[in-house]
């Protein structure tokens, strides 16, 4: 087992290796730049070195600074957390020459996995339906017309170089093809320059469904089934969960031995994550691999039990899975939301400031990842994610009531955050429902809208600041009191 | 006598004010409210209402109840009394970065024209003078690094009818 683990990361995800690392007893050398010396992370490593200051590309996202760390301190491996260098090949290839091992896949499946056509072609072998659609150069209007239709009303014409919607037409029927392809294509000219379209199918209510999967270095290859994680603002998902609602038993078996089957063609290594688009026929389509830890992996830890960073590293130092497919049971349900500093009631714009308090976990079962301490500032400077709170429960229900609760104890006061929204969500019908597809947050916009307060609890608010003010005040007079007096003391002695 | 005390931004009018070291009696809106504390310690406190106990994090004027955070302040008076409709400020919409202050201290500008242009998430935001006004003082340089909610740029407005 390796002796000293190089963590090239930051923040929560730090934290979270370096507990492991502890419980392993591995010893962890932590990284931060100049002005971090505050948050956990940056004096949580057995060793902690400052970066120094600078754009990431010289800290952060530094290979060559990050190699000659690892092997200044002994590092016999390294783990790169998520985003920074967790998916960069480079990164992977560079530590392969300098003989250091990544806790992560080889290089060959991270280059597979991190372009979009090389792994399409890769699933279609494996035979893992992907997103039925036409993305070649053909752009006569009856050809593509003629592919819509084999696809299946709806379709959705999309500009090839598209994105934020422009050069985006949903078409119901054949009827209206003729007429959406030429709108799409004359957007797509103005907006990008360029009218080449690609046609795919339209998923009514899609759900985004993803499965953990775990391989070691002897061939076995295992699944630690499905994270639903389908409400997410601006494509960055807010609210996760496992299992998904929506699945039954055989739906929950295809699903994951098609993950398997992924892992399996790719000879993968480590923990990953194969993510799927699941409609309202039951059908789900390969969408992406990522190859790396997920920022919502507790859940999976909260119903499985299995500790994910734990096996990542024994996995990367060589050592067989402790345990096989049969081993591994989904039991209750695991609840996870993430804190951001923004503002969910102004277009979700990221917000600054200092944290007075962050709080901590009351109930059972209930566990907060984060990579802040109170009195701590947020800076832009970082991914705005504030905290992780995950809850488990005997189901649904008593995880997403557990939650609720769990908001005041953890409240982060201080910057502007989502957590009221948050909460909103929770109480929203739809979501108890279970009905929880990708576009929920933009469906139930004006349901999710801020409410006004109870008077009752304006009035608490109000209390809370007289009742502190108040022993504040007292507390004031007590010290010049006690001050008065022992100067009198002084003077009679 | 009535005080007035900011929560969240909005001005409540507060009377029947009494408190001692335990508890609280106060109007709120026209609705009497009597609040005990039955614990406290540096985070946090139990408030009594109506026979219900809730448990409280407080610090620095900030706490949380039922998922929202609320900020408490008391309004203070403003000396001379300053008649608010003549003075504006324009506070930055995010954090971000001051690229360029587009026009000059003591510039007399018509509404609309752009006072300064602030980055921020990788997009260019105009600040808009909200009306005829002379422009006061620019409280940042450019390629100076601001928070979220700050006051920018102060104005006054110009009188509509001059006379």
């Amino acid at each position: 087992m390796f002796k000293r683990i190089l963590i090239a990361n930051r923040g929560e995800i730090a934290c979270r290796v370096m507990k492991t690392c502890r419980e392993m007893g591995i010893e962890s050398i932590s990284i931060y730049t100049e002005g971090e010396e505050d948050l956990p992370h940056a004096t949580m490593g057995d060793i902690n070195i400052n970066l120094g200051s600078g754009p990431l590309a010289q800290t952060y996202l530094n290979i060559e600074n990050l190699i000659s760390i690892a092997k200044k301190y002994n590092a016999e491996a390294v783990h790169p957390g998520y985003g920074f260098l967790s998916e960069n090949a480079d990164f992977a290839k560079a530590l392969t020459e300098a003989k250091i091992k990544l806790i992560g896949p080889p290089a060959e499946a991270m280059v597979i996995m991190g372009d979009k056509i090389s792994s399409k072609e890769k699933i279609e072998k494996l035979k893992v339906p992907s997103i039925p659609g036409y993305h070649g150069n053909n752009q006569e209007a009856d050809f593509l017309k003629q592919q819509a239709s084999e696809i299946g009303y709806p379709v959705l014409v999309k500009a090839s170089a598209g994105g934020g919607g422009k050069g985006m037409r949903i078409v119901q029927q054949a009827s209206e093809f003729d007429e959406a392809l030429a709108s799409a294509k004359r957007e797509a000219m103005n907006a990008f320059g360029n009218d080449k379209v690609l046609i795919e199918k339209f998923i009514v209510n899609p759900r985004h469904i993803e499965v953990q999967v775990l391989s070691d270095q002897k061939g076995n290859h295992l699944h630690l089934f499905e994270r639903e994680c389908s409400i997410q603002r601006r494509y960055q998902k807010i609210v996760e969960e496992t299992p998904s609602p929506a699945f039954s038993e055989k739906t929950r078996q295809d699903i994951c031995n098609a993950a398997v089957e992924i892992a399996k063609g790719v000879d993968y290594e480590g923990a990953g994550t194969v993510e799927f688009i699941y409609d309202e026929d039951g059908r789900f389509y390969f969408l992406e691999m990522n190859t790396r830890l997920q920022v919502e992996h507790p859940i999976t830890e909260m119903v499985t039990g299995v500790d994910l960073v734990r096996a990542q590293i024994m996995v990367a130092a060589g050592l067989e899975l402790p345990f096989a497919q049969k081993d591994i049971t989904q039991r209750g349900h695991a609840l996870e939301v993430r804190y951001y500093a923004e503002n969910p009631d102004n277009n979700f714009l990221p917000s600054t400031g200092k944290i007075s308090y962050v709080g901590e976990p009351r109930l059972n079962n209930v566990r907060l990842d984060t990579g802040y301490r109170d009195g701590n500032q947020i800076s832009i400077d970082f991914d705005p994610m504030l905290a992780k709170l995950i809850t488990w429960g005997q189901n649904r229900a008593e995880a997403i009531e557990k939650m609720k609760h769990s908001f005041d104890d953890i409240p982060f006061l201080g910057p502007v955050n989502n957590i009221e929204y948050l909460k909103r969500i929770l109480d929203h019908k739809e979501f108890i429902a279970g009905n929880t597809f990708t576009h929920f947050v933009s469906t139930h916009e004006e349901s999710l809208k801020e409410k006004e307060s109870a008077l009752e609890e304006k009035a608490l608010a109000l209390a809370a600041h007289l009742l502190a003010d108040n022993t504040q005040s007292q507390m004031t007079s007590t010290t010049t009191n006690n001050t008065l007096w022992s100067e009198l003391k002084g003077f009679k002695n | 006598m009535e005080k007035k005390y900011k929560i969240n931004q909005e001005t409540h009018l507060v009377s029947h004010l009494k408190k001692d070291r335990n508890a609280v009696n106060f109007n709120l809106e026209g609705k009497a409210f009597e609040i005990f504390l039955t614990a406290k310690d540096e985070t946090s406190m139990t408030l009594g209402i109506e026979g219900k106990n809730y448990r409280v994090h407080y610090k620095d004027g900030y706490c949380r109840l039922g998922g929202k955070q609320y900020f408490v302040e008391k309004e203070l008076l403003k000396r001379g009394g300053a008649q608010s409709d003549d003075v504006g400020s324009l506070k930055s919409p995010m954090p971000g970065k001051i690229l360029k202050l587009s026009v000059s201290e003591g510039d007399v500008v018509a509404k609309g024209t752009t006072l300064l242009v602030m980055e921020a998430m990788k997009m260019e935001h105009s600040l808009k003078a909200p009306c005829d006004c002379t422009v006061d003082q620019f409280l940042f340089k450019e390629g100076e690094l601001v928070e979220g909610d700050i006051e920018l740029v102060s104005i006054t407005a110009q009188s509509e009818s001059p006379s």
